[in-house]
């Protein structure tokens, strides 16, 4: 990867638990209608989440979140997560969630890329392959606001 | 969050309702009253898994890019596992090249999973830190290190598994596509460097502090002839007890409910809890371990049958400088197959397979109608089969905790469990998101 500031989208969940990987749906409508960013489909990837957050490559993280109305889509800089999201264990239900990289990042002074984090608020997360239908809705939202991302960042 | 109630000073819980630094959601629970422990329990309370009802009418292929949902950190062991159950009941056999290319994909799964549990999960608890981000502060070289070994377990993944996270190239045979003899050469620089590095961090957690705690273990490894047992086997051993076939697994095991667990326990048909994992694999095969991971064992003073439960961290650094030792010989013999895959037909079978998880054995059993479909599956992962044998240790520890000082008796009891690498599950990932603005 140059420096030509060809966009990342990292988009992340699980597509067997419901509304967790309606992220992932709308990165897989990216890559199936196209789009000028290298496009990520990176699951749960823990702390490997710092490989894919390069200082020099411009990045919009696609997740899903759990608060605000479902279906609705919240924005935040990249530097904004940590801040945003609530503190201790109840943030993730695993050892590394995107706020601990974050977080992690930061404690090992590395320098987040420049970039939009695009959050779509679900809230059933049991087994399950479909999204809820206020959740699914919400995709086309998301899709929208990541391509204006990544013009805005291009 | 623990606190102390009960009836008076000779009574006292210890419990933790949220813990940290695991995979999945759990909780621990025990009870001490005059020294006796009436309760230990470790609760598991996310929601149930049902990827055994996901795959049933699913073709076999379809299975495996599935059951790789099941978890995050160790995709390879559910796609192998599955594969080979698979492969039994269509009586496939590998080709040579191919089963290597299996190895080595399992290889990276050991060492991603096991960098990750060493550096980021467990250290924190031998240097004193709630977290790897606290622990980054201080040691960021070791944090790092960790980092850059997990990245070259990672790499191996994505160049035969097509991506890092949840590899699509895996299937019932073989896998989709082959990796270029040069897309594997160019991974030996990292990896050798990984392998140094790997090396070195041994020698520093073998000379961590560790809570004295020797449990009386009952072992249970795979068996794969010569080899150290990672991505096959045909045979489980177990201490003291005669080997069986995998194919035979529910007639020694069993698993039942618990009401306070949404995972089932296994246990020996005896009620024997067990312990799978790296130490159970050390203890059963230490003379089959790659030459450059028998010599570091020998230089720390690790004995294959390390029983304490907290001293994991040295054998899963043994296990990785193993699997970064192996993968470094198949790259330097790898020939593209001719073929990525056997050839195979879907029949009406039942068949079973098991794999050395990074945290232990994981068995699969498909049942397949005549239309080739998935008609019935069931997958024991390692940590419902730990999770009896961690209560026992919690037991195990109880009387001696009323000596200790309350908050540092419920730490010692949630550092036991994390030793154990618990992957309590991993469905769902999301942010919890708290927006203030004014």
């Amino acid at each position: 990867m140059t420096a030509a500031a060809r966009v990342r989208v990292i988009a992340l969940g699980s597509p067997m638990a419901r509304d967790d990987g309606a992220a992932l749906r709308a990165g897989e409508r990216l890559l199936e209608e196209g789009v000028d960013a290298e496009v990520v489909l990176a699951g749960r990837p823990g702390p490997g989440l710092l490989e894919l957050l390069e200082p020099e490559v411009p990045t919009v993280l696609l997740d899903v979140v759990r608060g605000p109305a479902p279906g609705s889509v919240v924005e935040l800089g990249l530097d904004e997560v940590v801040g945003a999201s609530l503190a201790g264990g109840a943030l993730s239900s695993h050892g590394l969630g995107v706020a601990e990289a974050f977080r992690l990042a930061e404690a090992l002074g590395r320098t987040l890329p420049p970039g939009r984090f695009l959050g779509l608020a679900g809230a059933e997360f049991g087994p399950g392959e479909a999204p809820e239908p206020a959740v699914a809705a919400g995709i086309e939202e998301l899709v929208a606001a990541a391509r204006e991302a990544i013009e805005a960042l291009r | 969050m623990s606190e102390q109630n009960g009836g008076g000073e000779s009574e006292r819980t210890y419990h933790v309702d949220l813990m940290t630094r695991v995979e999945g959601e759990g909780r621990f629970f025990v009870h001490v009253k005059d020294g006796a422990v009436l309760d230990a329990r470790l609760e598991i309370f996310e929601a149930p898994r049902f990827f055994e009802g996901f795959v049933r009418g699913r073709e076999p292929d379809e299975v495996v890019d599935i059951v790789a949902r099941i978890c995050g950190i160790c995709p390879v062991a559910y796609q192998v596992s599955a594969s080979r159950a698979f492969e039994a009941a269509f009586g496939v056999a590998l080709p040579e090249p191919v089963r290597a290319l299996r190895r080595l994909l399992y290889c990276g799964e050991w060492i991603e999973s096991h960098a990750l549990h060493v550096f980021m999960l467990h250290a924190p608890d031998f240097l004193g830190y709630a977290s790897a981000v606290e622990m980054a502060a201080d040691h960021k070289g070791l944090v790092e290190q960790g980092l850059r070994i997990k990245k070259a377990g990672n790499a191996l993944i994505e160049a035969l598994g097509g991506r890092a996270t949840h590899p699509v190239s895996p299937r019932v045979g073989g896998f989709w596509k082959a990796p270029s003899k040069e897309t594997l050469r160019a991974l030996a620089g990292d990896l050798a460097r990984a392998l140094e590095e790997t090396e070195e961090a041994t020698r520093f957690v073998a000379t961590l502090d560790a809570p004295d705690f020797t449990p009386d273990y009952v072992y249970v490894a795979l068996e794969d002839g010569a080899r150290y047992p990672i991505e096959a086997g045909d045979r489980i051993v177990v201490s003291g007890r005669e080997p069986v076939d995998v194919a035979r697994w529910d007639e020694v095991m069993e698993e039942h409910h618990v009401p306070h667990s949404n995972a089932l326990q296994a246990r020996l048909k005896d009620g024997t809890p067990y312990l799978c994992g790296p130490m159970a694999r050390l203890h059963h095969h230490a003379e089959k371990l790659h030459p450059r991971a028998a010599e570091l064992m020998r230089e720390v003073g690790l004995g294959r049958s390390e029983g304490n439960p907290h001293r994991s961290i040295v054998v899963r650094c043994v296990e990785t400088v193993h699997a970064l030792a192996e993968a470094l010989d198949i790259v330097a013999g790898y020939a593209e197959p001719e073929a990525p895959a056997a050839r195979w037909e879907a029949k009406a079978a039942v068949g079973c397979g098991a794999s050395e998880a990074p945290r232990g054995l994981l068995w699969h059993r498909y049942a397949v109608g005549a239309d080739g479909w998935v008609a019935d599956a069931r997958i024991v992962p390692p940590t419902s089969q730990n999770q009896a044998r961690i209560e026992d240790d919690l037991r195990g520890m109880a009387p001696g905790l009323a000596e200790m000082e309350h908050g540092a008796a419920t730490e010692l009891c949630e550092q036991l469990i994390r030793a154990y690498d618990p992957c309590i599950s991993c469905a769902t990932h999301f942010l919890d998101l708290r927006i203030e603005r004014g």
